[in-house]
């Protein structure tokens, strides 16, 4: 694996993107969108919001994430672009990781305009230290985008694929989204230092599980 | 192959093993009374249900396992037949989960009082209905043989992986999760002899049904897959 050959796809796929702006857009348009469904949804300055808030923030970048993610892959199929791809000398490993990195920058993006905006709508406290919440954010995120991006690179191919990526990979999410929403909760309603948030080693331990199974089944994905 | 007098004899040893499992099951006595307090009356008698609802969780693992093992032994051989082995058994999985969440869910409620509690078990055995479900529909969204067989062993290799977190996972977001029952009951529980060897003979029954079935299916896919070629 050649990790410059991975950052020379995102790279590209970052350009390209800022050309256009289309999936940005699409998800900034979309998580504002959603969390004002969630705010719409809950009853103004209801004390059960500490509780509930932590998970509505991490669905946002769920539902968008899930939306969005999948087009780094689904594009290349759409545009016809992937045979080169395929043809660079770049092996399945480097797209993936290149398409895990791209797809990093965008949810990131995502994090940095929703968290304040969730953080003013809802009028929420954070109990705990802001920093702390951040990278329980942003490891969960890295999580969801090691796991989606794989799974979409595996389903580009499927009939009806953005409806088949919801299906395969909510399932394979679950020891991402649980513990994260878990931990989020106990910084930002309890506020309970890092250190003490054992939810945090298991989205690691799965995050490395998973990445080791990318890596290996990369190849079998990408053949063709 | 064997003959059709064979598997008739198969099934009729299968059907007469079952039979005398669940005679040893349902002769067994009412629940001990210290442990009625944790859970209702009609678990008096109702317990027994355990009988016919738990053998079949340790099938949902087999069933998976050997899908797993397909999956593997796919993308190493690219042999179709593995690929047949591991759809197959991933159906039967998804068969026999069902299985386990609706008796779960009925001794659930005879136990506890709601079809539904969010009992650690019950959510992973969930989830891995989930991830079969995502594993089947991957196949049937895909059309072309060769893909479909090597994307869904990728699927496959993946969600079996992910099971030992997801139990974790599970586990202690019901440890966050408010109690609906009390702990002690679960722990309670315990077999005796004539109760253990009952479970154990309607386990032995539920394996010996799975791989009867795994071998119709394998068979059925086999024959439809030559008859599309």
């Amino acid at each position: 694996m050649d990790a410059r050959k991975a950052l020379a796809i995102a790279r590209k796929d970052l350009r390209v993107e800022f050309r256009s702006r289309a999936t940005i857009q699409f998800l900034l348009l979309f998580s504002f969108l959603t969390l004002l469904m969630f705010n719409f949804a809950s009853p103004p300055f209801s004390p059960a919001l500490r509780e509930v808030g932590p998970g509505l923030l991490w669905f946002v970048f769920i539902f968008a994430g899930m939306l969005g993610l999948s087009r780094a892959f689904i594009k290349e199929k759409e545009l016809g672009t992937l045979e080169g791809l395929m043809l660079a000398p770049v092996g399945g490993v480097e797209i993936v990781l290149g398409k895990v990195v791209y797809n990093l920058c965008l949810i990131l993006l995502v994090e940095l305009f929703s968290v304040p905006l969730f953080i003013a709508l809802f009028d929420y406290r954070v109990a705990g230290s802001m920093l702390d919440m951040i990278l329980v954010l942003t490891l969960g995120l890295l999580g969801f985008v090691v796991v989606g991006s794989f799974v979409s690179a595996v389903i580009m191919g499927a009939r009806g694929r953005e409806l088949v990526l919801q299906v395969v990979a909510m399932p394979l999410l679950l020891p991402v989204v649980i513990p994260t929403i878990l931990a989020l909760r106990r910084v930002m309603a309890d506020g309970a230092p890092l250190a003490r948030i054992g939810e945090v080693r298991l989205v690691l331990a799965y995050i490395i599980i998973m990445s080791t199974l990318s890596f290996l089944l990369s190849d079998s994905v990408l053949e063709e | 192959m064997p003959s059709r007098s064979y598997t008739v004899a198969f099934l009729a040893g299968l059907y007469l093993w079952v039979m005398a499992a669940m005679y040893r099951a349902l002769s067994l006595g009412p629940l001990d009374p210290a442990l009625l307090r944790y859970v209702g009356d009609p678990m008096r008698q109702g317990y027994k249900i355990f009988f016919f609802a738990m053998q079949n969780a340790p099938v949902v693992y087999i069933a998976f396992l050997a899908t797993l093992v397909g999956s593997v032994m796919y993308l190493k051989t690219r042999e179709m037949r593995w690929d047949i082995i591991a759809s197959s058994s991933a159906k039967l999985a998804l068969l026999f989960c069902t299985l386990v969440l609706v008796s779960g869910a009925i001794f659930s409620n005879l136990a506890w009082g709601a079809y539904w509690n969010w009992d650690p078990r019950q959510t992973t055995t969930l989830i891995l209905w989930f991830i079969l479900a995502g594993y089947l529909s991957l196949r049937s969204a895909l059309e072309d043989e060769e893909a479909r067989a090597r994307l869904s062993a990728v699927i496959g290799i993946l969600g079996f992986a992910g099971v030992p977190l997801t139990h974790i996972s599970a586990t202690i977001w019901v440890s966050n999760h408010p109690q609906l029952y009390d702990k002690a009951a679960g722990a309670g529980f315990s077999l005796d002899a004539q109760g253990a060897s009952a479970f154990g003979m309607m386990l032995l029954g539920a394996i010996f049904l799975y791989i009867y079935l795994l071998w119709v299916t394998v068979r059925i896919e086999t024959l439809e897959r030559v008859q599309e070629a």
